[in-house]
């Protein structure tokens, strides 16, 4: 008989030290509150114990009777996240932003959520998580509550979300009921392989993906996000950009292993186009969508709509050579680490311009960036030229792994739209180094004086070189 | 010996990087003197080392020099040159040294950033063309391309952001192209790594059939044409050239651009003979356009730099002639022509500047009789011309001379064809001389006429180090030739046409 003590509560224990800390510090806040700094201290130190745990704490392959499974790179991933997204909000809140501390624990809680949703075996367990993230990050994207931009991309994300979160909830309705006829349970992970032959159940599952492709912000759920990115506090912006995106594809790839699509060819096939249809539509949308835009936190959401669908790339190329398992492993973690290190890199530098709201930076505004702040500068052109795929920036070995996969997987057309993609992206990437460079006066926003971030800038900018170098040693 | 070499070779590629990063690194306490001083202290690191290698080539042009240096158990890039890349690897430090000497004397605001950016530039050729390494090869070519896309943006003349961009998008279209080119490459022939050897090795245990070696060619011609500015991917070259600060455009125009070709001739038709026979009139086709179409558009330019700039997209044209004939001529003549036309272009490139500047005008008609103010400026002039025109004596003659050879073989008709391209340019290149240096100053000049002064030492110099190599190769083109026919003759693409 199971009761609550007969579950393995250590395979939780980093997403219980996230969890628990953000109670802490509310509590805290709520008991001392002229001490937010020290609150603040404690949350921080939360979330590189959460770090520390995720890496040094073993783990069981499955636990909580099977719908929890092992702890891949993703919990330090979505922590490292938030602690750069926390860092991101110490300059936010210095600028005029409000209730710090709570602002710690909701992210905290989202990123423990989100790192469930992500190791979650069952449909059930994700879905939860799944909600529980997705009620963090509508706060979050509200929390410059006094301005219309904030609240507008906060409402529509919540209207959106909501649609999807029905979908998914539908989704496995079908799953479930697929599951009765036949008398396996289809809502873990590790039948997915049987399913396959039933109608209902692959029904359920296209809804399923649907609420993934949402949090991707992959075609044909793409629209909210340059909305959303603009209007949101520059962390939560960062924090959407890259770390529930990376959930969404996390989450596609767990069920992807968990389908032995080798026993299913006609199945495989079929997911293998309809994966490549929309990766190749996702590329389309976002690059042409990011040609005419020159507001830097928009094109930033438009970046990331390109950006998702070289993930799905990646995630077809798994679908049609399945033997690529392992190397996809690697490509989608190299990819997403790179993909962390350039975003928040440029969410930093966005950071540093006066004001509490970002939302209406032009290119423009970024005229002289070189003068006033090289550091700053530095860091966004090797950012953005990591973005753009130029070597020896790690962006540039994450499009390679992902291209070798899809050669393997002889996606040969889908590899063409992906260079065209990168081709166009040179455009929006070039033009806003362009105009950061430009050296003509003109009336730009003032730079804060604030040296606080400045070694963070350059630890990322670091991290995108070093990471790029460091991989060229290895072929 | 080998060990002194090899550190030459290392010495040689570092130099440059590590002199960008010092500036980077030390950026408050380095004044913009020191700047100079040090970027062009490790371009003469770099030519140096590239003069060197190139004399200590062993005569069976096999890859020489490997290096393979370890730091805190890291290996670092291998580094060897063979009888291909030595003569390109010696081009890039002589044109680099020439490039950071030409910047190092006039006036630049800013001067830190611009010769933090022509190190980096500079490492990246070097890097390219000492690499024996595929993805090392890539990396370090497009590792040239963010400095110059900042360099013509903040220097630039006009026109500069339409063309930084322009050139941006093509050559990164390219690159990808060729990317994908290289990674089919690799996958199809189940090598262990991108490494030449490992390649080649790999499709020598398990060759690819010709369709694989057609698609693959057909990838890395389309990608590294654009690269070369083959026609019909050829527009951003000119606009790209005409307003890039010139120590940048004499980089580009005279060394990177030949990357492609590298590429080509160092790892494409040695893995691709069949590929390479199925896409020879193709390329034939398009090369011809670059001859006599663009060839025609050079002799319709009225602005010198415009001039300089189609000329060296029209020369391209040759070079591939000498790849579309199918021999160890031809590829020979290739590399001949790649090196005279390095030198000959950045040459021109940094005179025509110089006449620019001193003039105040930038069409030839406005010119004229410039000899009498400036003879030495005309000479100069008048030799980078006729080493351009590839007259008997300069670098340029060897390489049009054995394409046209060998093309007698491939066709007598695409060789006749490609004939007329030597007179269209001999019209350009003499007429430009006749318009800017002969006969009487125009009204638009007059005024100033007076006041026009000859080149003085500082600029003399880094001309003077172009034509040295110009006529080096030009009299003594065994230095070249005999490493490259030995390294040539091994590969199978050119054996099957004589």
């Amino acid at each position: 008989m199971e009761n609550i003590t007969s579950f393995e509560w250590s395979a939780v224990s980093a997403e219980a030290a996230l969890f628990c800390g953000a109670v802490l510090a509310v509590l805290f806040e709520a008991l001392f509150p002229k001490r937010g700094s020290a609150v603040c201290a404690f949350a921080v130190a939360a979330m590189i114990a959460a770090i520390a745990l995720d890496l040094l704490a073993p783990v069981p392959e499955l636990s909580f009777g099977g719908t929890l499974g092992g702890r891949g790179g993703f919990g330090v991933f979505i922590t490292a996240c938030a602690l750069l997204s926390a860092l991101l909000g110490f300059g936010y809140f210095a600028k005029g932003g409000a209730r710090r501390c709570e602002f710690l624990a909701v992210l905290m809680i989202c990123a423990a959520a989100l790192s469930i949703f992500a190791r979650s075996r069952n449909l059930m367990l994700s879905f939860v998580a799944l909600e529980c993230a997705t009620v963090c990050l509508y706060v979050m994207a509200a929390w410059g509550r006094s301005r219309a931009s904030s609240l507008e991309g906060a409402a529509k994300y919540l209207v959106i979300s909501g649609v999807s979160g029905g979908l998914f909830l539908l989704g496995i309705a079908f799953v479930y009921g697929a599951g009765l006829e036949s008398g396996v349970d289809f809502l873990n992970f590790e039948n997915f392989t049987l399913g396959f032959c039933s109608v209902k159940f692959a029904i359920g599952m296209l809804l399923v993906a649907c609420a993934a492709l949402f949090k991707l912000a992959a075609f044909p759920f793409q629209f909210w996000s340059p909305d959303v990115y603009q209007g949101s506090p520059t962390p939560v912006s960062a924090f959407f950009a890259v770390g529930s995106k990376a959930a969404g594809i996390v989450f596609l790839a767990q069920i992807c292993l968990a389908v032995d699509f080798s026993a299913v060819p006609a199945a495989a096939s079929r997911a293998a186009f309809a994966v490549s249809a929309i990766a190749a539509l996702t590329i389309a949308v976002g690059n042409l969508g990011a040609i005419t835009q020159t507001n830097a936190k928009r094109l930033m959401g438009f970046s990331g709509i390109a950006n998702a669908g070289y993930l799905l790339v990646l995630l077809a190329s798994l679908i049609k050579y399945p033997k690529s398992a392992e190397l996809f492993e690697i490509s989608l973690y190299f990819y997403l680490a790179a993909y962390m290190f350039a975003n928040y890199g440029i969410f930093f530098v966005i950071n540093q311009f006066e004001g509490e709201d970002d939302s209406p930076l032009e290119f423009s505004d970024f005229r002289g960036l070189i003068r006033k702040n090289p550091v700053a500068d530095s860091t966004l052109i090797i950012s953005l030229a990591s973005l753009a795929g130029i070597p020896p920036t790690a962006g540039f070995f994450g499009k390679l792994l992902i291209l070798i996969l899809a050669w393997y997987a002889q996606l040969y057309v889908l590899m063409g739209v992906m260079i065209a993609g990168s081709a166009v992206s040179i455009f929006y990437y070039f033009s806003w180094m362009r105009a950061s460079i430009d050296v003509g006066a003109g009336d730009e926003r003032r730079l804060r004086d604030s040296a606080a971030m400045l070694p963070t800038m350059i630890a990322l900018s670091a991290a995108t070189l070093v990471f790029g170098v460091f991989f060229f040693f290895k072929v | 010996m080998e060990d002194f070499y090899k550190t030459v070779l290392n010495l040689g590629v570092y130099a440059p990087l590590g002199c960008a990063l010092a500036i980077a690194c030390l950026w408050p306490f380095v004044s913009a003197r020191a700047a100079k001083a040090l970027s062009l202290a490790a371009s003469a690191v770099l030519a140096a080392a590239g003069i060197a290698l190139w004399c200590a080539m062993p005569a069976d042009g096999s890859f020489a020099f490997s290096s393979d240096l370890t730091l805190a158990g890291v290996a670092l890039p291998q580094f060897a040159l063979n009888g291909v890349s030595a003569p390109i690897f010696a081009l890039a430090g002589i044109v680099g040294f020439a490039a950071v000497w030409q910047a190092a004397c006039s006036e630049i605001r800013n001067a830190k950033l611009y010769f933090m950016l022509l190190s980096v530039m500079l490492g990246g050729l070097a890097g390219a063309f000492a690499s024996v390494n595929l993805l090392w090869m890539y990396a370090f070519h497009e590792f040239a391309l963010v400095p110059t896309f900042i360099a013509m943006n903040i220097w630039g003349g006009a026109g500069r952001r339409m063309a930084a961009m322009q050139m941006a998008v093509y050559l990164t279209l390219g690159a990808l192209v060729s990317l994908a080119g290289i990674i089919a490459l690799y996958a199809q022939s189940n090598a262990g790594g991108f490494g030449l050897q490992d390649i080649a090795l790999a499709a020598a245990a398990n060759p690819l059939s010709a369709g694989w070696q057609s698609a693959v060619l057909s990838m890395l011609l389309f990608g590294l044409g654009t690269l070369v500015s083959l026609f019909p991917l050829y527009s951003w070259a000119p606009r790209a050239y005409a307003s890039a600060p010139t120590a940048f455009a004499m980089l580009h125009a005279g060394v990177l651009k030949k990357f492609g070709l590298y590429v080509l001739i160092q790892a494409a038709y040695p893995l691709l003979a069949a590929g390479a026979r199925e896409w020879a009139w193709a390329i034939a086709v398009l090369a011809l356009f670059n001859v006599v179409f663009i060839g025609f558009v050079t002799m319709a330019q009225r602005d010198l730099k415009m001039m300089v700039a189609y000329s060296s997209v029209a020369h391209m044209g040759i070079c591939f002639l000498g790849l579309a004939s199918m021999s160890v001529l031809g590829a020979g003549g290739t590399v001949l022509m790649m090196f005279g036309h390095g030198a000959s272009v950045a040459l021109m490139l940094m005179l025509s500047t110089i006449i620019v500047n001193r003039t105040g005008e930038w069409e030839m008609s406005k010119m004229g009789g410039l000899y009498r103010r400036a003879p030495v400026l005309g000479a100069f002039f008048v030799a980078g011309s006729f080493a351009s025109v590839g007259l008997p004596g300069f670098a340029n003659f060897w390489g049009e001379l054995c394409v046209l050879t060998s093309l007698w073989n491939f066709s007598p008709a695409v060789c006749a064809a490609a004939a007329t391209g030597i007179i269209i340019s001999a019209v350009y290149a003499l007429r430009a001389v006749a318009n800017v240096f002969m006969g009487e100053p125009s009204a638009e000049i007059a005024g100033r006429f007076g006041s026009i002064a000859d080149m003085t030492l500082r600029e003399k110099i880094p001309a003077a180090i172009l034509v040295a190599a110009l006529l080096a190769v030009g009299f003594f083109p065994k230095t070249v030739t005999t490493g490259l026919d030995s390294c040539l003759s091994n590969v199978a693409a050119y054996a099957q046409t004589k």
